[in-house]
Protein backbone atom coordinates (compact mmCIF):
# COMPACT_ATOMS: atom_id res chain seq x y z
CA UNK A 1 0.00 0.00 0.00
CA UNK A 2 1.40 3.39 -0.98
CA UNK A 3 1.71 6.39 1.29
CA UNK A 4 -1.19 8.05 -0.49
CA UNK A 5 -3.56 5.15 0.00
CA UNK A 6 -2.57 4.91 3.64
CA UNK A 7 -3.18 8.62 4.05
CA UNK A 8 -6.61 8.29 2.53
CA UNK A 9 -7.61 5.80 5.21
CA UNK A 10 -6.61 8.32 7.83
CA UNK A 11 -8.56 11.09 6.10
CA UNK A 12 -11.57 8.80 5.85
CA UNK A 13 -11.38 8.02 9.57
CA UNK A 14 -11.19 11.72 10.43
CA UNK A 15 -14.08 12.66 8.15
CA UNK A 16 -16.17 9.92 9.72
CA UNK A 17 -15.20 11.23 13.16
CA UNK A 18 -16.33 14.70 12.14
CA UNK A 19 -19.65 13.23 11.11
CA UNK A 20 -19.89 11.27 14.38
CA UNK A 21 -19.28 14.47 16.32
CA UNK A 22 -22.18 16.04 14.44
CA UNK A 23 -24.40 13.06 15.31
CA UNK A 24 -23.38 13.32 18.96
CA UNK A 25 -24.28 17.01 18.97
CA UNK A 26 -27.68 16.05 17.57
CA UNK A 27 -28.23 13.36 20.21
CA UNK A 28 -27.05 15.39 23.18
CA UNK A 29 -28.19 18.88 22.31
CA UNK A 30 -30.76 18.38 19.56
CA UNK A 31 -28.55 20.62 17.45
CA UNK A 32 -28.09 19.86 13.75
CA UNK A 33 -24.70 21.23 12.70
CA UNK A 34 -23.81 22.17 9.11
CA UNK A 35 -21.40 19.20 9.12
CA UNK A 36 -24.25 16.70 9.29
CA UNK A 37 -26.59 16.51 6.31
CA UNK A 38 -24.28 16.66 3.29
CA UNK A 39 -21.70 14.11 4.51
CA UNK A 40 -24.50 11.88 5.73
CA UNK A 41 -26.06 11.92 2.25
CA UNK A 42 -22.66 11.00 0.80
CA UNK A 43 -22.31 8.04 3.15
CA UNK A 44 -25.89 7.05 2.40
CA UNK A 45 -25.11 7.06 -1.34
CA UNK A 46 -22.09 4.83 -0.62
CA UNK A 47 -24.20 2.42 1.41
CA UNK A 48 -26.97 2.15 -1.14
CA UNK A 49 -24.48 1.02 -3.79
CA UNK A 50 -22.37 -1.18 -1.56
CA UNK A 51 -21.56 -4.49 -3.23
CA UNK A 52 -23.27 -3.51 -6.49
CA UNK A 53 -22.24 -2.08 -9.84
CA UNK A 54 -21.70 1.63 -9.34
CA UNK A 55 -21.97 4.36 -11.92
CA UNK A 56 -19.57 7.28 -12.22
CA UNK A 57 -22.44 9.60 -11.39
CA UNK A 58 -23.03 7.68 -8.18
CA UNK A 59 -19.36 7.94 -7.24
CA UNK A 60 -19.55 11.69 -7.78
CA UNK A 61 -22.54 11.88 -5.42
CA UNK A 62 -20.39 10.32 -2.72
CA UNK A 63 -18.15 13.39 -2.74
CA UNK A 64 -15.06 12.89 -0.61
CA UNK A 65 -16.30 9.37 0.23
CA UNK A 66 -16.03 8.23 -3.38
CA UNK A 67 -12.54 6.73 -3.21
CA UNK A 68 -11.48 3.09 -3.26
CA UNK A 69 -10.39 3.09 0.38
CA UNK A 70 -13.88 4.20 1.45
CA UNK A 71 -15.57 1.48 -0.58
CA UNK A 72 -13.29 -1.16 0.93
CA UNK A 73 -13.91 0.03 4.47
CA UNK A 74 -17.67 0.25 4.07
CA UNK A 75 -17.80 -3.20 2.44
CA UNK A 76 -15.86 -4.65 5.36
CA UNK A 77 -17.99 -3.07 8.05
CA UNK A 78 -21.50 -3.39 6.65
CA UNK A 79 -23.00 -6.83 6.69
CA UNK A 80 -25.39 -7.45 3.81
CA UNK A 81 -28.25 -8.36 6.13
CA UNK A 82 -27.86 -5.12 8.12
CA UNK A 83 -27.61 -2.79 5.16
CA UNK A 84 -31.29 -2.02 4.69
CA UNK A 85 -31.81 -1.24 8.39
CA UNK A 86 -28.77 1.02 8.40
CA UNK A 87 -29.96 2.91 5.33
CA UNK A 88 -33.31 3.34 7.04
CA UNK A 89 -31.66 4.79 10.16
CA UNK A 90 -29.52 7.26 8.24
CA UNK A 91 -32.45 8.31 6.10
CA UNK A 92 -34.44 8.99 9.25
CA UNK A 93 -31.67 11.21 10.60
CA UNK A 94 -31.80 13.25 7.40
CA UNK A 95 -35.51 13.32 6.70
CA UNK A 96 -37.53 12.77 9.86
CA UNK A 97 -39.67 15.65 11.02
CA UNK A 98 -39.78 14.64 14.66
CA UNK A 99 -36.76 15.52 16.78
CA UNK A 100 -37.06 12.42 18.97
CA UNK A 101 -37.01 10.12 15.98
CA UNK A 102 -33.97 11.90 14.56
CA UNK A 103 -32.17 11.67 17.88
CA UNK A 104 -32.84 7.99 18.42
CA UNK A 105 -31.81 7.09 14.86
CA UNK A 106 -28.66 9.21 15.23
CA UNK A 107 -27.80 7.41 18.46
CA UNK A 108 -28.18 4.03 16.77
CA UNK A 109 -26.10 5.18 13.77
CA UNK A 110 -23.18 6.27 15.95
CA UNK A 111 -22.13 2.64 16.50
CA UNK A 112 -21.86 2.12 12.75
CA UNK A 113 -19.70 5.20 12.31
CA UNK A 114 -17.48 4.16 15.21
CA UNK A 115 -16.93 0.82 13.46
CA UNK A 116 -16.06 2.60 10.19
CA UNK A 117 -13.60 4.89 11.94
CA UNK A 118 -11.90 1.99 13.72
CA UNK A 119 -11.63 -0.06 10.54
CA UNK A 120 -10.14 2.85 8.59
CA UNK A 121 -7.59 3.44 11.35
CA UNK A 122 -6.77 -0.28 11.27
CA UNK A 123 -5.94 -0.02 7.56
CA UNK A 124 -3.87 3.09 8.22
CA UNK A 125 -1.91 1.33 10.95
CA UNK A 126 -1.59 -1.99 9.11
CA UNK A 127 -0.85 -1.13 5.50
CA UNK A 128 -1.04 -3.98 3.04
CA UNK A 129 2.42 -4.78 1.67
CA UNK A 130 1.24 -5.03 -1.91
CA UNK A 131 0.04 -2.46 -4.40
CA UNK A 132 -3.52 -3.19 -5.43
CA UNK A 133 -2.80 -2.19 -8.99
CA UNK A 134 0.50 -2.49 -10.80
CA UNK A 135 0.78 -3.46 -14.41
CA UNK A 136 3.25 -3.51 -17.23
CA UNK A 137 3.19 -3.48 -20.96
CA UNK B 1 -9.57 6.09 32.06
CA UNK B 2 -10.56 8.97 29.78
CA UNK B 3 -8.58 11.35 31.95
CA UNK B 4 -5.51 9.18 31.71
CA UNK B 5 -5.85 8.85 27.92
CA UNK B 6 -6.36 12.60 27.54
CA UNK B 7 -3.33 13.29 29.69
CA UNK B 8 -1.16 10.90 27.65
CA UNK B 9 -2.14 12.58 24.39
CA UNK B 10 -1.66 16.00 26.01
CA UNK B 11 1.94 15.09 26.88
CA UNK B 12 2.61 13.79 23.37
CA UNK B 13 1.29 16.94 21.70
CA UNK B 14 3.02 19.15 24.25
CA UNK B 15 6.40 17.67 23.31
CA UNK B 16 5.73 18.47 19.64
CA UNK B 17 4.65 22.00 20.44
CA UNK B 18 7.79 22.61 22.50
CA UNK B 19 10.01 21.25 19.74
CA UNK B 20 8.41 23.52 17.11
CA UNK B 21 8.53 26.52 19.41
CA UNK B 22 12.24 26.10 20.13
CA UNK B 23 13.34 28.04 17.09
CA UNK B 24 15.71 30.83 17.85
CA UNK B 25 18.41 32.60 15.83
CA UNK B 26 20.09 29.46 14.56
CA UNK B 27 19.37 27.54 12.42
CA UNK B 28 17.66 30.02 10.17
CA UNK B 29 14.43 28.98 8.46
CA UNK B 30 12.69 30.35 5.41
CA UNK B 31 9.70 32.50 6.26
CA UNK B 32 7.36 29.85 4.86
CA UNK B 33 8.90 27.18 7.10
CA UNK B 34 8.38 29.48 10.07
CA UNK B 35 4.73 29.91 9.09
CA UNK B 36 4.33 26.14 8.94
CA UNK B 37 6.09 25.50 12.25
CA UNK B 38 4.15 28.32 13.89
CA UNK B 39 0.93 26.73 12.71
CA UNK B 40 1.96 23.47 14.35
CA UNK B 41 2.47 25.39 17.60
CA UNK B 42 -0.96 27.01 17.29
CA UNK B 43 -2.73 23.75 16.43
CA UNK B 44 -0.89 21.90 19.17
CA UNK B 45 -1.79 24.52 21.74
CA UNK B 46 -5.43 24.37 20.67
CA UNK B 47 -5.36 20.57 20.88
CA UNK B 48 -4.00 20.76 24.42
CA UNK B 49 -6.75 23.17 25.40
CA UNK B 50 -9.32 20.81 23.90
CA UNK B 51 -7.84 17.88 25.82
CA UNK B 52 -7.97 19.77 29.11
CA UNK B 53 -11.73 20.08 28.77
CA UNK B 54 -12.27 16.71 27.11
CA UNK B 55 -12.75 14.37 30.12
CA UNK B 56 -15.59 16.45 31.48
CA UNK B 57 -17.38 16.66 28.12
CA UNK B 58 -16.81 12.94 27.46
CA UNK B 59 -18.49 11.96 30.70
CA UNK B 60 -21.47 14.27 30.20
CA UNK B 61 -23.69 11.70 28.47
CA UNK B 62 -23.21 7.98 29.07
CA UNK B 63 -24.92 7.06 25.78
CA UNK B 64 -22.18 8.72 23.73
CA UNK B 65 -19.22 8.41 26.11
CA UNK B 66 -17.71 5.39 24.40
CA UNK B 67 -17.82 6.97 20.97
CA UNK B 68 -16.26 10.17 22.27
CA UNK B 69 -13.45 8.21 23.78
CA UNK B 70 -12.62 6.81 20.34
CA UNK B 71 -12.03 10.35 19.19
CA UNK B 72 -8.88 10.42 21.29
CA UNK B 73 -7.52 7.52 19.27
CA UNK B 74 -8.14 9.32 15.98
CA UNK B 75 -6.54 12.48 17.31
CA UNK B 76 -3.52 10.53 18.50
CA UNK B 77 -3.04 8.79 15.15
CA UNK B 78 -3.42 12.14 13.37
CA UNK B 79 -0.80 13.81 15.51
CA UNK B 80 1.50 10.84 14.96
CA UNK B 81 1.04 11.40 11.21
CA UNK B 82 1.99 15.07 11.57
CA UNK B 83 4.90 14.08 13.77
CA UNK B 84 6.44 12.12 10.87
CA UNK B 85 6.84 15.33 8.90
CA UNK B 86 8.02 17.69 11.59
CA UNK B 87 11.59 16.45 11.77
CA UNK B 88 11.99 16.67 7.96
CA UNK B 89 10.63 20.22 8.14
CA UNK B 90 12.94 21.11 11.02
CA UNK B 91 15.91 19.69 9.14
CA UNK B 92 15.20 21.86 6.12
CA UNK B 93 16.80 25.08 7.33
CA UNK B 94 18.14 27.62 4.87
CA UNK B 95 21.60 26.00 4.82
CA UNK B 96 20.09 22.72 3.67
CA UNK B 97 17.64 23.74 0.97
CA UNK B 98 18.32 25.51 -2.37
CA UNK B 99 16.58 28.69 -1.28
CA UNK B 100 17.43 30.87 -4.32
CA UNK B 101 16.18 28.18 -6.71
CA UNK B 102 13.00 27.69 -4.70
CA UNK B 103 12.31 31.42 -4.77
CA UNK B 104 13.02 31.58 -8.50
CA UNK B 105 10.59 28.73 -9.17
CA UNK B 106 8.05 30.28 -6.85
CA UNK B 107 8.32 33.57 -8.79
CA UNK B 108 7.55 31.67 -11.99
CA UNK B 109 4.45 30.10 -10.43
CA UNK B 110 3.36 33.44 -8.97
CA UNK B 111 3.19 34.98 -12.44
CA UNK B 112 -0.13 33.19 -12.93
CA UNK B 113 -2.83 35.56 -11.68
CA UNK B 114 -4.72 33.04 -9.55
CA UNK B 115 -1.47 31.83 -7.97
CA UNK B 116 0.18 35.11 -7.20
CA UNK B 117 0.04 34.59 -3.45
CA UNK B 118 1.09 30.93 -3.38
CA UNK B 119 4.23 30.21 -1.32
CA UNK B 120 6.12 27.00 -0.77
CA UNK B 121 7.82 25.48 2.19
CA UNK B 122 10.29 22.64 1.72
CA UNK B 123 10.91 19.62 3.90
CA UNK B 124 13.53 16.91 3.60
CA UNK B 125 12.83 13.35 2.56
CA UNK B 126 14.97 10.27 3.05
CA UNK B 127 13.64 8.94 -0.25
CA UNK B 128 15.69 9.70 -3.36
CA UNK B 129 12.74 11.38 -4.93
CA UNK B 130 10.94 14.66 -4.91
CA UNK B 131 7.48 14.64 -3.54
CA UNK B 132 4.53 16.79 -2.93
CA UNK B 133 2.97 15.71 0.30
CA UNK B 134 0.27 13.23 -0.57
CA UNK B 135 -3.26 13.86 0.53
CA UNK B 136 -3.84 12.79 4.07
CA UNK B 137 -0.52 13.89 5.43
CA UNK B 138 -0.13 17.41 6.63
CA UNK B 139 -2.52 19.92 5.17
CA UNK B 140 -5.76 17.95 5.16
CA UNK B 141 -4.91 16.08 8.34
CA UNK B 142 -4.13 19.34 10.12
CA UNK B 143 -7.38 20.87 8.89
CA UNK B 144 -9.41 17.86 10.01
CA UNK B 145 -7.75 17.95 13.43
CA UNK B 146 -8.65 21.64 13.56
CA UNK B 147 -12.27 20.91 12.71
CA UNK B 148 -12.45 18.20 15.41
CA UNK B 149 -11.12 20.44 18.15
CA UNK B 150 -12.49 23.79 16.97
CA UNK B 151 -9.01 24.99 16.00
CA UNK B 152 -7.34 27.15 13.37
CA UNK B 153 -7.23 26.10 9.70
CA UNK B 154 -3.98 25.55 7.82
CA UNK B 155 -2.56 28.76 6.32
CA UNK B 156 -4.01 29.49 2.91
CA UNK B 157 -1.62 29.59 -0.02
CA UNK B 158 1.07 27.52 1.63
CA UNK B 159 2.22 24.52 -0.37
CA UNK B 160 4.46 21.77 1.00
CA UNK B 161 7.07 20.07 -1.16
CA UNK B 162 9.77 17.55 -0.31
CA UNK B 163 13.25 16.96 -1.63
CA UNK B 164 16.00 14.40 -0.88
CA UNK B 165 17.95 15.61 2.14
CA UNK B 166 21.30 15.11 0.38
CA UNK B 167 20.58 17.17 -2.73
CA UNK B 168 20.48 20.75 -1.50
CA UNK B 169 23.48 21.59 -3.68
CA UNK B 170 22.32 19.66 -6.75
CA UNK B 171 21.04 22.46 -8.93
CA UNK B 172 20.11 20.40 -11.95
CA UNK B 173 18.19 17.68 -10.16
CA UNK B 174 16.42 20.24 -8.03
CA UNK B 175 14.64 21.48 -11.14
CA UNK B 176 12.25 18.64 -10.32
CA UNK B 177 10.92 20.73 -7.45
CA UNK B 178 8.79 22.59 -9.98
CA UNK B 179 6.82 19.38 -10.63
CA UNK B 180 5.99 19.12 -6.93
CA UNK B 181 4.99 22.76 -6.87
CA UNK B 182 2.71 22.01 -9.82
CA UNK B 183 0.87 19.44 -7.66
CA UNK B 184 -0.03 22.22 -5.26
CA UNK B 185 -1.18 24.36 -8.20
CA UNK B 186 -3.30 21.51 -9.51
CA UNK B 187 -4.88 20.69 -6.19
CA UNK B 188 -5.54 24.29 -5.20
CA UNK B 189 -6.80 25.60 -8.53
CA UNK B 190 -7.53 23.09 -11.25
CA UNK B 191 -8.59 19.83 -9.63
CA UNK B 192 -12.33 20.60 -9.52
CA UNK B 193 -12.48 21.53 -13.22
CA UNK B 194 -10.40 18.56 -14.25
CA UNK B 195 -12.42 16.25 -12.05
CA UNK B 196 -15.61 17.27 -13.88
CA UNK B 197 -13.97 16.65 -17.27
CA UNK B 198 -12.59 13.34 -16.06
CA UNK B 199 -16.04 12.14 -15.01
CA UNK B 200 -17.42 13.08 -18.44
CA UNK B 201 -14.77 10.90 -20.05
CA UNK B 202 -15.57 8.01 -17.73
CA UNK B 203 -19.32 8.38 -18.29
CA UNK B 204 -18.76 8.20 -22.04
CA UNK B 205 -16.70 5.07 -21.50
CA UNK B 206 -19.38 3.66 -19.23
CA UNK B 207 -21.89 3.84 -22.08
CA UNK B 208 -19.66 1.60 -24.14
CA UNK B 209 -18.49 -0.97 -21.59
CA UNK B 210 -21.26 -0.83 -19.00
CA UNK B 211 -21.27 0.01 -15.29
CA UNK B 212 -18.43 -1.45 -13.24
CA UNK B 213 -18.44 -3.00 -9.77
CA UNK B 214 -17.88 -0.39 -7.06
CA UNK B 215 -14.25 -1.32 -6.33
CA UNK B 216 -13.30 -1.42 -10.01
CA UNK B 217 -15.10 1.84 -10.68
CA UNK B 218 -13.27 3.64 -7.87
CA UNK B 219 -9.92 2.23 -8.96
CA UNK B 220 -10.53 3.42 -12.53
CA UNK B 221 -11.65 6.85 -11.38
CA UNK B 222 -8.87 7.33 -8.82
CA UNK B 223 -6.24 6.10 -11.28
CA UNK B 224 -7.35 8.42 -14.04
CA UNK B 225 -7.36 11.30 -11.59
CA UNK B 226 -3.78 10.56 -10.51
CA UNK B 227 -2.47 10.12 -14.01
CA UNK B 228 -4.08 13.33 -15.22
CA UNK B 229 -2.56 15.16 -12.28
CA UNK B 230 0.91 13.73 -12.92
CA UNK B 231 0.81 14.61 -16.60
CA UNK B 232 -0.57 18.07 -15.82
CA UNK B 233 2.38 18.61 -13.47
CA UNK B 234 4.88 17.45 -16.09
CA UNK B 235 3.39 19.76 -18.69
CA UNK B 236 3.20 22.76 -16.37
CA UNK B 237 6.83 22.12 -15.34
CA UNK B 238 7.93 22.19 -18.97
CA UNK B 239 5.90 25.37 -19.54
CA UNK B 240 7.60 27.02 -16.57
CA UNK B 241 11.24 25.97 -16.93
CA UNK B 242 11.49 24.31 -20.33
CA UNK B 243 13.60 21.27 -21.18
CA UNK B 244 15.58 21.59 -17.94
CA UNK B 245 12.67 19.75 -16.37
CA UNK B 246 12.73 16.87 -18.85
CA UNK B 247 16.47 16.46 -18.50
CA UNK B 248 16.22 16.44 -14.72
CA UNK B 249 13.52 13.77 -14.88
CA UNK B 250 15.67 11.72 -17.23
CA UNK B 251 18.48 11.97 -14.70
CA UNK B 252 16.28 10.96 -11.77
CA UNK B 253 14.66 8.00 -13.49
CA UNK B 254 17.82 6.81 -15.27
CA UNK B 255 15.64 6.84 -18.36
CA UNK B 256 18.48 6.55 -20.86
CA UNK B 257 19.60 3.33 -19.21
CA UNK B 258 16.11 1.88 -18.88
CA UNK B 259 15.06 2.76 -22.41
CA UNK B 260 17.77 0.48 -23.77
CA UNK B 261 16.78 -2.54 -21.71
CA UNK B 262 15.29 -5.56 -23.53
CA UNK B 263 11.62 -5.15 -24.37
CA UNK B 264 10.70 -8.35 -22.56
CA UNK B 265 12.03 -7.08 -19.24
CA UNK B 266 9.45 -5.59 -16.96
CA UNK B 267 11.18 -2.53 -15.66
CA UNK B 268 10.03 0.61 -13.91
CA UNK B 269 10.30 2.57 -17.10
CA UNK B 270 7.45 0.64 -18.69
CA UNK B 271 5.40 -0.43 -15.68
CA UNK B 272 2.60 1.74 -14.43
CA UNK B 273 0.67 1.91 -11.24
CA UNK B 274 -2.25 3.71 -9.75
CA UNK B 275 -0.42 6.80 -8.64
CA UNK B 276 1.88 7.21 -11.64
CA UNK B 277 1.65 6.56 -15.34
CA UNK B 278 4.58 4.62 -16.78
CA UNK B 279 7.72 6.75 -16.90
CA UNK B 280 7.83 6.30 -20.67
CA UNK B 281 4.52 8.11 -20.97
CA UNK B 282 5.99 11.14 -19.28
CA UNK B 283 8.58 12.08 -21.88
Amino acid sequence: MGTESRGRYLLFALRIRKLTDALIALVEEGRATPDLDEPLKEVLASLEDAGQPTSVQSLRQRGSFGHYENVVTIDEVVKAQDKAALIQKLSTVIKSNTEEERKSSALEAIGFFDALESRALYHYNHPSPTQRFVASK
Amino acid sequence: MVRQESAALFRFVDAIVRRCAEIHEYPVYAQTSEIFLHHMVVLGTETKKFLEAFPESAEKDKRTANSKRRKLQSLRVSWEALHEYLKPALDADTLHIPMPLILALQDEVNQLEELKDLKFTVFHSDRVNYLQLPPGTIKETADLIASLIGGTSFPLNLGLVGMPYSQSNGFFLNCLLVHEMAHVVYQDVYSVDVSTQKDKVLEALEKEIGILEARDATIARDTLEHWIEELFCDLLSICLIGPAYSFALIELTGATLLADSPATTLDPFHSFMEYHPAEIARF
